[in-house]
């Protein structure tokens, strides 16, 4: 079913080796209250070779692509205009590329367990970078463009 | 219908035994060659679950959470996992207060980080740290 034109939507993505039940399993999404249930669309989907989501033999499973993936059957698919992100560990990165690829689309950002790059702790284990700016400096090579 | 478990039953010396199952990409069971596409066609296939799909709604229903009131004008989603690691629970008095970290240095850059990324952000930021590095 395809998202109404006025209808803002909760975008969920899950981490490493996980799939869209996490957010099922943990209770995460049960638990929304009936408001956002009725205010938003709540979407939430595996990523690309997880869970029930298709297997491309062809695909390096990178960073690109799964953003890709997510920009097609997602944002592309629905059309959303509005749309919040909540992302787990590795789908934080995933959340952060996508919001800075239509800034003007996203809404909010929730980022749960951050992922962690090593540059992110100094020597003495105490927080040396931001892991959102860790991530970015992570996910340089791939060209964070807006759409 | 057949499903997928992780092993191919077969015979050896005439008795069943269970090979295991090939990998995911010569898996010719059919719940995994029907994943099997061109990224051209996958990029446009992500499944994904909604609340009301039939999986979700059961899921939903049996989900033994208590429902909070949430402020209408909060336009934004309130999640908070506490101190907890992957179990998540949503606090009673969240919804209304949007959060970010208490720690101020931190609050204001990510503020400086992220903000600039989403022109459209108007609500909460919520980050967690789980010790698991």
């Amino acid at each position: 079913m395809l998202l109404d034109a006025d209808q803002s939507a909760v975008i969920f993505i899950h981490g490493l080796f996980s799939s869209s039940l996490f957010w099922f399993d943990t209770k995460l999404v049960p638990n929304l209250s009936k408001e956002i249930k009725e205010q938003h669309r709540v979407l939430v989907p595996d990523i690309l070779g997880c869970g029930k989501s298709p297997r491309p033999v062809d695909s390096l499973y990178s960073l690109s692509d799964q953003i890709e993936a997510l920009e097609e059957s997602l944002i592309k698919r629905h059309g959303l205009e509005s749309f919040h992100l909540v992302g787990h560990s590795m789908g934080c990165i995933f959340a952060l590329v996508l919001a800075a690829r239509c800034p003007e689309r996203v809404r909010s950002i929730t980022l749960i367990a951050p992922v962690y790059t090593p540059g992110a702790l100094a020597e003495d284990g105490k927080l040396a970078q931001l892991p959102c700016e860790a991530v970015f400096t992570f996910v340089k090579p791939f060209s964070v463009s807006v759409l | 219908m057949y499903k997928c478990v992780g092993w191919i039953q077969g015979k050896k010396n005439g008795e069943e035994v269970n090979h295991p199952r090939p990998r995911w990409s010569e898996c010719q069971c059919p719940e995994c060659t029907m994943l099997l596409m061109p990224m051209r066609l996958a990029a446009k296939n992500l499944f994904v679950r909604c609340p009301d799909s039939p999986t979700g709604e059961s899921r939903c229903t049996d989900s033994q959470g208590q429902e909070i009131p949430v402020d209408s004008n909060l336009s934004a989603l309130a999640l908070h996992l506490g101190d907890s690691k992957l179990i998540p629970k949503l606090s009673p008095d969240l919804p209304s207060v949007p959060q970010i970290s208490d720690n101020l240095d931190i609050k204001s850059k990510l503020l400086e980080t992220l903000l600039p990324l989403c022109k459209g952000l108007y609500s909460c930021i919520f980050l967690t740290y789980t010790e698991h590095v």
